[in-house]
């Protein structure tokens, strides 16, 4: 088991995650109804507090403020592989998303009220259960989730439930929405034994073992 | 564990591997009007029609792929037909549900969470309604702050270049406020004169001349001007139009005073010598014809009123005409102009000589009684242009003759009177012609 990820395993990576995020962002696109645009993901491995460093200083609209993470454990019928998925958003982007897809464009309040919050879920959740759809089809295996968490935090907090030293498999991948200057960001954070187990799958699909 | 789940404030309902209800919490079975937990049913049995087909795919997610999946209030507000606990049947509740696989006495199922968001839901719309009010209200406030802006920058710019010296006053007319037009009229500097009577910052005189009229003009309803004549020593006449009116609020009441000043004395001086081109001759300054008749109507009203007798003399110079052609029209313009002020000079302040044409003249003499003292005054003018006129180098004699007439021996009024004077003065000038002719032939 290694901290370094080969070339083949990173590329690996990056198509497995790709291949659900394309999933996911399918769904996200039924959801507002728009076409969403993907970027070329990114696979890395970084310690938890490393990861909050690059999410704040990461320059993309939106992630400069408040964020708005919406969270889902999941871990295989064996337990041997855990994770917890994060869709991101910047705070303002993720108003205007929930407003938009509740039609309400011209509510002058400046934060996400409950409900919003409850409905932001709804949103999450739907994107993350089809990109672990895709995932374990991939890891032929059966991932079960937990309810997903909507929290805001700045990048430096969101992570402060977390063990400072575990290490996070950063998959970014941003995704746009055409009309808005939205961005959101996929994250899958896992333990090094559950990185091992994915490694291990993710090359047993693509038929690298 | 059912006793537990009993006591929870929120729906719960567990499902096992094939989707038969396993489990229902008190919670769950009053909202859904259940007199007994349908225990073994599906969810469709259970619910009937009403129940959401959203909530039967998540189960199925959840059951066979352990998805957990929420369905929030936004997207799906009452997926199952339940009602408030204690209240009407046919109202539903707001309702958040979560669904997601869980183990129940060693079975795979799936719980599912009902979350009552009715009262949220209440006071979430009630939020908004007050945000988008309280939106609207700062925009109409955003907008009469503009406006309040715009006006004020209006007035202050108006105040500025307005040609009138302003200046606002507290009842009692103590300085609130002035332009710079007032403090230059005035010469006065802005520091210290806020809070002390307007009037106190002017010259005494001027004060004196305009705390009356501004308290007239303050009590009188339909705003008029006045001006007023400031006198200040050593300074040439001036005039100022004053207005000034009371400052109401909403309800009417007076709270202040706004006046204002232009110096018109501009104006004054213009109409002034309108009025003395109207009726003056321009070459000698003398009255004309048109001032000779207005004073002469004046005066035979009073001499009727008093049953007095009013003299009037025509006079026509001799020997003018000759001088005219012989050295030019700037020289009889002269001889004129020196003549008229020799002639003035003898007579008194209230005696009115016109020049009526080009070479005559009337006079009409105030409290001069009967032909005698009429013959001395003209015996006396007579005199004084027997002394030759010195112009340009030149010697000049002229003389004069003249008619009087009386009113009302001669004539009833002015016309008539006038004619009569003229028709004396014809007969006079004749008779001295004769006799100039006479002495003449008689010359050696």
């Amino acid at each position: 088991m290694s901290t370094n990820l080969g070339e083949l395993e990173r590329d690996a990576l990056g198509e497995a995650f790709n291949m659900a995020l394309g999933e996911a962002a399918a769904s996200f696109a039924d959801l507002v109804q728009e076409e969403i645009t993907l970027s070329v993901p990114s696979v890395d491995l970084l310690a938890r507090q490393e990861l909050a460093e690059r999410l704040a200083a990461l320059q993309l609209p939106g992630l400069a403020e408040r964020l708005t993470a919406i969270s889902q454990n999941f871990h295989s019928q064996d337990r041997l592989l855990n994770t917890e998925a994060l869709l991101l958003f910047g705070e303002q982007g993720s108003l205007e998303i929930v407003r938009r897809m509740l039609g309400q464009h011209d509510m002058p309040l400046e934060h996400i009220t409950e409900l919003e919050q409850d409905a932001l879920g709804e949103v999450g959740n739907i994107i993350i259960n089809s990109c672990m759809n895709t995932l374990s089809g991939i890891f032929g295996t059966e991932m079960i989730g937990s309810l997903p968490d909507v929290l805001q935090a700045s990048a430096d907090n969101l992570f402060d439930g977390h063990q400072a030293g575990q290490v996070v498999l950063m998959v970014r991948i941003g995704m746009g929405l055409q009309s808005h200057d939205i961005t959101g960001y996929v994250l899958f954070l896992m333990d090094l034994p559950s990185l091992d187990q994915v490694i291990r799958k993710v090359r047993l699909y693509f038929g690298m073992e | 564990m059912s006793e537990l789940f009993d006591r929870v404030d929120m729906g719960l309902l567990w499902l096992d591997e094939s989707g038969l209800i396993g489990l229902c919490n008190r919670w769950l079975s009053e909202a859904a009007r259940w007199p007994a937990p349908p225990l073994g049913q599906t969810l469709e049995q259970a619910f009937g029609p009403e129940l959401s087909p959203k909530l039967v795919q998540a189960v199925d997610e959840a059951l066979r792929r352990g998805r957990s999946v929420r369905l929030s209030h936004a997207f799906h507000p009452t997926p199952l037909p339940l009602a408030p606990r204690r209240g009407d049947a046919q109202q539903r509740l707001q309702q958040q549900i979560d669904v997601q696989p869980a183990e129940h006495g060693g079975r795979m199922g799936c719980l599912i969470q009902v979350r009552d968001l009715t009262e949220l839901t209440r006071r979430e719309a009630l939020l908004k309604e007050q945000a988008r009010r309280l939106a609207h209200d700062l925009g109409e406030l955003r907008i009469a702050q503009d406006e309040l802006t715009r006006q004020s920058t209006r007035l202050r710019e108006l105040t500025r270049i307005a040609p009138v010296a302003l200046f606002e006053t507290d009842l009692q007319g103590m300085l609130l406020y002035t332009n710079e037009r007032f403090l230059s009229l005035w010469q006065l500097r802005i520091g210290g004169i806020l809070g002390r009577h307007w009037s106190a910052l002017l010259p005494a005189a001027a004060a004196a001349a305009m705390v009356e009229p501004w308290k007239e003009l303050l009590a009188a309803q339909d705003r008029p001007y006045r001006d007023v004549r400031v006198a200040q020593e050593g300074e040439t006449e001036r005039w100022l139009r004053m207005e000034a009116s009371l400052l109401r609020n909403l309800d009417g009441e007076a709270f202040g005073t706004l006046s204002s000043l232009v110096d018109v004395s501009e104006l004054y001086r213009r109409s002034q010598q309108f009025e003395h081109r109207a009726h003056h001759d321009a070459l000698t300054g003398l009255p004309n014809r048109d001032r000779l008749l207005q004073r002469l109507e004046g005066a035979l009203a009073a001499a009727r009123h008093l049953g007095r007798s009013l003299p009037l003399v025509f006079l026509d110079l001799d020997g003018f005409k000759p001088i005219n052609d012989h050295h030019g029209h700037a020289t009889g313009d002269a001889l004129l102009q020196a003549l008229a002020q020799r002639l003035r000079r003898q007579l008194r302040a209230d005696d009115l000589l016109a020049r009526v044409g080009g070479d005559e003249f009337a006079l009409l003499l105030s409290d001069a009684d009967g032909a005698a003292q009429v013959a001395r005054i003209m015996a006396k003018l007579e005199d004084v242009l027997r002394e030759p006129f010195e112009l340009n180098g030149l010697r000049l004699h002229v003389g004069c003759s003249w008619g009087l007439a009386q009113y009302p021996a001669d004539g009833g009024d002015a016309d008539a009177l006038l004619a009569a004077a003229d028709a004396r003065m014809y007969l006079h000038k004749q008779q001295r012609r004769r006799r100039d002719a006479s002495t003449e032939n008689h010359a050696p």
